[in-house]
């Protein structure tokens, strides 16, 4: 390396080739760039030196602080009252008053090192701008708007709870009816109407069905583990399709499935995976309403880390994405109540995988959650 | 139709205790119903042959306040316990203070004939020899840690407590869980509790085949 080169480099001075006044030159620099509002006290608590950002912390200018003592701009509040700077031991933070040339007062705390040993001892000041009063209320308005917020997630799963108890009853009733019906026709011998029984098989299959969704909501809510068992993600796609496409009339939407993973056994609560893509699936069937292009498409891969990854993509009018997305209660829909992404969030992150959003290439939205792949069932 | 024996149905729910009713006598059976305890306990020595299938949950006296006044009384009917979903530990309970059977809400209704017919002819809660050996031979497929947790389960126990208890992780509860329901062909936890106590045909389940 060449010596011009070498002198090219701004250098701090190091001790040993420079001069004294250098030196405090550097420090008084040093003292004057650092962004706190320092004082320098003397044994007597005066004010003996204070840095640029101190002047600014106060608005005054230096010669109207040297010489004065530190309670001219900072007070300690009542029960800190005994502790002057000086004479408190080192380090303490002790909370007070500052009074700024401009009369505005504002909470400020103090913190300082006296070095006692030195021939002359000195203490130095720090001080600290304290959020005040009113920027407390703020915060604690804020933490309460966010306390009432939580209260209505709760109150909405308790009233979950107990509205699948009370769904339980007619449910069951349903399907006992139903039942009953065909038992009925079936004793009866009366052939003619193969069709009504079909019905009836059917009003059974569905109260079963809505009455398995509740028990687990409740599992749900309650926050028990709902029983997981050994199912192929491909399989609860489908099962999962099958009930949201119906009815949302589908005929203009063209659905595409690239169900590509090789591996897609996981351990899982069927119905609420089932909830999850039925979610997703009906925020795409929605989000596509009057769009020129309907394409819905299903997508599975295996992720590298022993994951299966499905993705649900539309070509509707895109999210505005924010992270507020998952948040409950969040929806631009009439009817909508903002809980569909919310709810997958929780059920998703409780099977141990993640869910994201991001905007489609061109058009539409993409949503895509992932869950861990079950190892083999031996290993431990 | 075959059914001589005669249902008694106890419920609070009158929606619940209709619909009951009624799918019981589309299957042939003649059925009484009852909206609580007391009102059944008030008819009283029953002369004919007869099967209670009663709610778990009811005001005043539940399904196994009315199982223990029964046992202390000393009238045997085999009885039938209704469950809502997530009462497996009181459903236990009441299988050990006697009851033969129970279910969950909303139910198949060949299910609840099925239990209706099997305990009414027996008598007793014990299975026939065959379903026996059935669950006989289901247990012995279980490994070690399927047969522990198979007991913790049995015992309304939650995966978290399971573990715990086994010093292993929640996830591989988990696992066992599934493998162990799966090798049971249990579909629910209220099938496995019938099977498992319905096997040792006392009120302790044990697991040792
Ligand atoms: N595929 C999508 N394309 C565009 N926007 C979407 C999509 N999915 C969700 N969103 C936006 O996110 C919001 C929240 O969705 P979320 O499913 O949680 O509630 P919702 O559909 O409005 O109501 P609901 O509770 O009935 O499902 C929606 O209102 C919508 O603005
Ligand atoms: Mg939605």
């Amino acid at each position: 390396m060449s010596a011009r080169h070498h002198e090219s480099y701004p250098r701090l001075p190091t001790s040993t080739f420079v001069a004294d006044q250098d030196r405090l030159h550097h420090i008084k620099r040093i003292f004057d760039l650092v962004p706190n509002a320092l004082l320098l006290l003397d044994q007597a608590g005066n004010i003996a030196a204070c840095n640029a950002a101190a002047l600014a912390f106060f608005g005054y200018s230096e010669h109207e602080l040297v010489g004065r003592d530190v309670d001219f701009v900072w007070q300690a509040t009542a029960t800190d009252r005994h502790a002057k700077p000086h004479v408190a031991a080192c380090s303490e933070l002790l909370t007070g008053i500052a009074r700024p040339k401009n009369g505005e007062i504002f909470p400020a705390a103090l913190s300082f090192v006296a070095d006692t040993a030195a021939i002359a001892p000195f203490t130095s000041a720090m001080l600290q701008k304290l959020p005040r009063e009113s920027d407390s209320v703020h915060q604690v308005r804020q933490l309460q708007a966010e306390l009432a917020h939580m209260a209505r997630v709760t109150e909405l799963g308790e009233m979950a709870a107990t509205l699948a108890h009370e769904l339980t009853q007619p449910l069951a009733a349903i399907a006992n009816y139903s039942q009953g019906c065909t038992r009925l026709m079936a004793t009866t011998g009366d052939t003619s109407s193969t069709q009504v029984q079909e019905v009836l098989s059917e009003i059974t299959r569905h109260a079963l069905r809505a009455g398995d969704i509740i028990n687990r909501l409740r599992d749900f809510v309650a926050r028990t583990a709902g029983d997981k068992s050994v199912e192929h993600v491909h399989q609860l796609i489908d099962e999962a399709m099958e009930i949201t496409l119906l009815g949302t009339g589908s005929s203009r939407l063209s659905t595409e499935y690239l169900l590509e993973a090789k591996r897609d056994r996981v351990l899982v609560d069927r119905i609420q995976i089932e909830q999850v893509v039925m979610n997703l699936v009906r925020n795409a069937v929605e989000a596509m309403e009057g769009a020129q292009r309907r394409n819905l498409r299903i997508s599975t891969k295996n992720g590298t880390d022993d994951t299966i990854v499905v993705e649900i993509s539309d070509t509707g009018a895109g999210i505005e994405w924010d992270e507020t997305l998952f948040h409950p209660f969040v929806s631009n829909k009439p009817r909508g109540i903002g809980v569909g992404l919310a709810m997958s969030k929780r059920i998703i992150e409780a099977h141990g995988g993640n869910i994201s959003a991001r905007p489609g290439a061109g058009v539409g939205s993409i949503f895509s959650f992932t869950l861990p792949l079950l190892e083999r069932p031996d290993a431990k | 139709m075959p059914n001589d024996v005669i249902v008694h149905v106890v419920d609070d729910d009158e929606t619940f205790r209709k619909s009951l009713t009624f799918l019981l006598a589309s299957a042939g059976y003649s059925v009484c119903a009852y909206e609580s305890a007391l009102t059944f306990l008030a008819l009283l020595p029953l002369p004919e042959k007869a099967c209670l299938v009663t709610d778990l949950r009811m005001p005043q006296i539940n399904g196994i306040d009315l199982l223990l006044r029964l046992r202390a009384l000393d009238i045997e009917i085999p009885t039938i316990i209704i469950t809502c979903h997530g009462d497996v530990s009181m459903a236990v309970q009441a299988m050990k203070a006697g009851a033969a059977d129970f279910i969950e809400k909303p139910f198949k209704d060949d299910v609840l004939i099925r239990a209706i017919n099997r305990v009414a002819s027996q008598g007793d809660p014990i299975a026939t020899t065959a379903e026996r050996n059935t669950v006989k031979a289901r247990l012995r497929q279980l490994t070690e840690r399927e047969q522990q947790v198979l007991a913790g389960v049995v015992e309304g126990l939650q995966n978290k407590a399971i573990a715990f208890d086994l010093g292993i992780s929640a996830r591989t509860v988990e696992v066992h869980r599934a493998n162990m329901m799966a090798k049971m062909g249990a579909h629910n936890i209220a099938d496995l509790v019938r099977m498992v106590l319905s096997y040792n045909g006392v009120a302790r389940p044990r697991i040792n085949p």
